[in-house]
């Protein structure tokens, strides 16, 4: 074999040392429920609880997958027809994709019926059913409600003299805040910001139109996304970036954004609950020093909280026993200690109402300096804002994308962007009205339910 | 085995897979191409709609535009970078050539996602070590002028080492007379360059041009990770826009229709530089 | 012939490329050490000013890492082995032969590598499932050797150097085809396969893509796949990233080390012929 030289040997070496490892692993796959998540600590959560459920179920397993690109894999299961798990969950942002085209289309089991039967539906934050719902009919249960807050640097505005309470509508912020924006070093930017917005991304626009009572789709279908509502959070948002500099544009949520924290840099940030867990992670030097508000009103009287972000999970119509899958989802969703557990490692507010009311939902929190967040949380959680999703939300919302970075950064006017962004979202659903067929997505209920105080 | 049939035996494994796991799937692209496809199954017939649509995109150009940019961009710096450093590391007599060798090849050991998620860090505005070093807080990634540069050097990181290397087989096959004669007749080193190195290159050249210029138009990880083909779409490139129509928009015809503009592209810039550097005339 | 100072001039400019190369690997290096919040942290640091082998301790126990290593060490030498079969026995035919359709299968080659893997990404995934290969090795390996023509047309350019009077003579001496293939050429380009095997060998480890969309089992995932979920929308685990990722070169580093004589003489060798 010498004349072959070396590089086949040395190959075919660290092959037969592998192959044993792979060829002979036990594999036994006969009534097993397969349940894809992307994120490591939901599989965590998950992977700790199955046992309790295999044991309560004989002869059932659970194989749980941590796939980081799940989505794209999810979706060429559906378009290809054939390899989807039994169970997925799904990423608000990715979740427009799989909503497409007829209802036949959707490969997603509707669960409404289910709902019904097991009478549970009411228990559930309504806005949150929205994101997985089309047509009335639901697709999937939510993980989490995600309220946003407002998490401010206390000793700041101790400093500055800023009364919190004072700060009641986006207006109030802006005239506030002010002094922080202070410029120190005479390079003609400021070294902090109140706040942190995203010039290149959506997310932070978003949650604030959603707030104001905007959105890209109406009900109906219609776009909606140049109206009146929308120009003038737009507007706003490019005012508090360029003209007040009270928002600082470099970072989004990227790690670059907690070094900026760090070190004092930002000292005010748009915060859904699960962000504040992030924060709490990678910025622990601030801990008793961020407290959190209610979100600013866009006026007096009106809506202080928003959501961003989200998950969901869902019988896929490749599963082999949809029973089995959905006592599955109704056992790592639903049950009321796992839920405060999870609540006490990562701050998410589960979207059942019955679940807040476990004693951690009431306990001072020492990162905040001993403030009652998850009691705060769960007052805006039944507030937060539903929106409409549609058949053409990954392109509409690649769009919106575009539309906040050529506002933000002066490249178009906000009306123009917007009014630029509804027409393409327009031509795109004259041009291809096939997929209007399954209709707007649609919420469960029609009312989103005003805040309850406790 | 008669040797009128040794060659197709010889060539049977390639094409047999080739048969097997490429035919049916491009054959399907091409029937995709003449489809709108929306949703997970529901397929209309549209014809040559999806071409039509794909010339007045205007995002389609900006793909374009950019992947060109990078593929051109890296031609005329990862090229003379590449071909500089197997010219420093050609003397025998240089000690350590090895390791040289080694630390210039050592960015093609690392898988792609990654690179992107360093240079992501090395990028970063205000907390990377690239504006540390300069002494500037450049938005390499936030400025439309700066980022598909930022492309470029993170391409030439990567690669020129690993181009190198074939410069450097091609150094070492030159045949010594030539250099004699050339220090016989008087010519100095840019004139023995230009006139004894660059023609006995040529074969490598043309492998190395040809070669990168594919990988270039295919470039998906790096901005993917990177930019995610911001700010705006400066960054796009064609694979990702096929990517994003193909996977987040599920219009599949669409998708197909890009990728095969993209093969078609790639081939004919393939066929003028194979005919420009005359690679497969017979010897 | 080379004057002192010029020779200087080329160690200094050596070693300035040297350091632009290899700081962003120093600094996987450094970030591997640090913690997570040291990372991002101003101004940057050069050197983790607290040095923590929490990122390594945190990978090995909340992955199965050494499991990804043997995954990817055994797709990786599958796919190398075999591409040196398919590229040695495709290059002979093309550089050695004239036969009927010579052309047009040559161009056929080429033209797989121009193909954008992307574009056939969902009929192959298909096509897979009805083979019954979603979740298998094979399903990964084998469409990715048919989409490279690469391997192919380097071998063809190597073995165009072989001196034909060699085959001619064997061909005398009643040497069989296959004979010719595997006494004559594969020894005369064993040194241009070390070059091939490494190429083949850093595709295969690093590839990401289509394994991410074949392979299901989270036990049958390569490197790539597995360290990916540490960076995603909800989680920024860079320094175990870091890690990670100068766990996965640790390996091509010393293989390239052991081969790199073969690899370099091997390019020098064949020279990529006209």
């Amino acid at each position: 074999m010498n004349h072959l030289g070396k590089a086949p040997l040395i190959f075919g070496l660290l092959f037969l040392l592998a192959f044993p490892v792979i060829v002979f692993r036990g594999d036994d796959r006969s009534n097993t429920l397969e349940f894809w998540v992307f994120h490591q600590i939901h599989y965590d959560e998950y992977s700790a609880r199955i046992p309790a459920f295999e044991a309560a179920n004989p002869g059932v397993r659970i194989e749980l997958r941590l796939i980081s690109k799940s989505h794209d894999k999810l979706l060429a299961a559906f378009l290809s027809g054939v390899g989807a798990p039994d169970l997925a969950e799904v990423e608000i942002s990715s979740v427009g994709r799989f909503f497409k085209g007829s209802k036949e289309e959707i490969g997603f089991v509707d669960v409404t019926d289910r709902i019904e039967v097991d009478g549970f539906r009411d228990e559930f934050v309504q806005a949150r059913l929205a994101p997985w719902s089309l047509d009335g009919r639901v697709y999937g249960l939510p993980h989490d409600v995600h309220p946003v807050v407002l998490l401010y640097r206390h000793d700041a505005y101790e400093e500055a003299r800023i009364e919190p309470e004072s700060i009641v509508t986006w207006d109030d912020f802006v005239r506030e805040t002010r002094p922080l924006a202070r410029d120190g070093d005479g390079d003609g930017r400021p070294d902090r910001y109140p706040l942190l917005l995203s010039a290149h991304k959506p997310g932070h626009f978003w949650l604030l139109l959603l707030q104001n009572g905007g959105g890209m789709f109406d009900e109906h279908g219609g776009v909606i996304i140049d109206n009146e509502i929308a120009v003038s959070t737009l507007e706003f948002y490019c005012r508090l970036l360029n003209e007040e500099r009270l928002a600082i544009p470099e970072f989004s949520q990227d790690p670059a954004s907690f070094a900026a924290m760090k070190e004092g840099v930002v000292l005010g940030v748009l915060a859904p609950d699960w962000y504040i867990g992030a924060v709490r992670r990678f910025v622990p030097e601030l801990a008793g020093k961020w407290r959190a508000m209610p979100l600013p009103a866009w006026r007096e009287g009106e809506r202080r909280t928003s959501t961003w972000g989200g998950t969901m999970i869902a019988v896929t119509n490749q599963a082999e026993n949809p029973d089995l899958a959905w006592e599955f989802v109704k056992y790592a969703y639903m049950d009321d200690e796992a839920l405060a557990n999870r609540y006490r490692k990562t701050y998410i507010i589960p979207p059942i109402r019955s679940a807040w009311s476990n004693p951690v939902f009431s306990e001072p929190d020492p990162y905040l300096g001993g403030q009652f967040l998850g009691k705060n949380l769960t007052e805006l959680a039944p507030d937060i804002p539903g929106f409409y999703l549609n058949p053409y939300w990954a392109e509409a919302n690649d769009l919106l994308r575009q539309a906040v970075y050529e506002a933000a950064n002066g490249i178009r006017t906000p009306t123009e962007a917007l009014s630029n962004l509804a027409e393409q979202v327009r031509a795109l659903m004259k041009d291809t009205p096939a997929m209007t067929e399954g209709g707007a997505l649609r919420l469960p209920s029609p009312q989103i339910e005003t805040s309850e105080t406790e | 085995m008669k040797p009128r049939y040794a060659p197709y035996f010889f060539l049977a494994p390639f094409f047999l897979l080739f048969g097997v796991f490429m035919v049916y799937p491009l054959f399907d692209s091409i029937r995709l191409s003449t489809y709108s496809v929306r949703g997970m199954r529901h397929q209309t017939f549209v014809g040559f709609e999806n071409i039509e649509r794909l010339l007045a995109d205007p995002l389609f150009w900006t793909a374009l535009w950019n992947t060109a940019y990078f593929a051109l961009g890296s031609l005329l710096l990862q090229l003379p970078v590449a071909l500089g450093l197997a010219l420093l590391l050609s003397n025998a007599r240089l000690k350590g050539r090895n390791l040289f060798r080694l630390s210039f090849f050592s960015p093609v050991l690392i898988s792609g996602v990654f690179i992107a998620v360093i240079f992501y860090l090395l990028y970063d505005r205000r907390y990377g070590l690239v504006n540390k070093v300069l002494g500037f807080e450049i938005p390499w990634l936030q400025d439309p002028d700066l980022v598909m540069p930022a492309l470029v050097l993170a391409g030439v990181w990567r690669w020129a080492g690993f181009n190198m290397v074939y410069f450097l087989a091609g150094l070492q096959s030159i045949r010594r007379e030539l250099y004699e004669a050339a220090a016989v007749d008087g010519a100095g080193t840019w004139q023995t360059f230009i006139h004894v190195t660059i023609p006995a290159l040529r074969p490598v050249i043309a492998f190395v041009v040809i070669t990168s210029m594919i990988g270039s138009f295919q470039l998906f990880d790096l901005p993917y990770v990177l930019t995610e083909g911001g700010p705006g779409n400066a960054s796009m490139t064609m694979v990702m826009y096929l990517y994003k129509h193909g996977f987040e928009f599920i219009n599949l015809g669409y998708a197909a229709t890009i990728g095969w503009a993209l093969a078609v592209i790639i081939g004919v810039i393939s066929i003028i530089q194979v005919r420009f550097f005359g690679v497969f005339r017979e010897n | 012939m080379r004057s002192p100072l010029r020779t200087a001039l080329t160690y200094v400019l050596l070693v300035f490329l040297t350091v632009m190369v290899l700081t962003p690997l120093f600094w996987v290096v450094s970030a591997s050490f640090k913690p997570t919040g040291e990372i991002f942290s101003y101004p940057p640091t050069f050197l983790p000013q607290d040095p923590t082998l929490d990122n390594f301790t945190r990978l090995f126990q909340e992955m199965p890492i050494i499991q990804y290593i043997v995954n990817s060490t055994f797709l990786a030498t599958s796919h190398t082995l075999l591409l040196l079969i398919i590229a040695t026995m495709g290059g002979f035919a093309f550089a050695k032969y004239s036969f009927k359709g010579r052309g047009i299968l040559f161009a056929i080659v080429l033209a797989s590598m121009m193909i954008p893997f992307h574009l056939v990404l969902v009929p192959l995934f298909t096509l897979l499932y009805k083979f019954g290969w979603l979740d298998t090795y094979q399903g990964v390996i084998l469409p990715y050797l048919a989409s490279s023509g690469f391997g192919v047309f380097l071998m063809r350019q190597f073995i165009l150097g072989v001196p034909t009077d060699l085959i001619d003579a064997a061909r005398i001496d009643g040497s069989s085809e296959f004979g010719i293939y595997w006494r004559v050429i594969i020894p005369a380009v064993k040194p241009a396969m070390g070059a091939l095997s490494i190429f083949g060998f850093l595709g295969a480890w690093n590839e990401f893509l289509w394994p991410m969309i074949v392979l299901r089992d989270a036990d049958k995932y390569t490197l790539p796949l597995g360290l990916a979920s540490l960076v995603g929308v909800y989680r920024q685990e860079y320094g175990m990233l870091m890690a990670g990722t100068l766990l996965s070169i640790l390996p091509i580093m010393v293989l390239f080390l052991a081969m790199q004589r073969e690899f370099v003489q091997g390019i020098t060798l064949g020279a990529v012929k006209e």
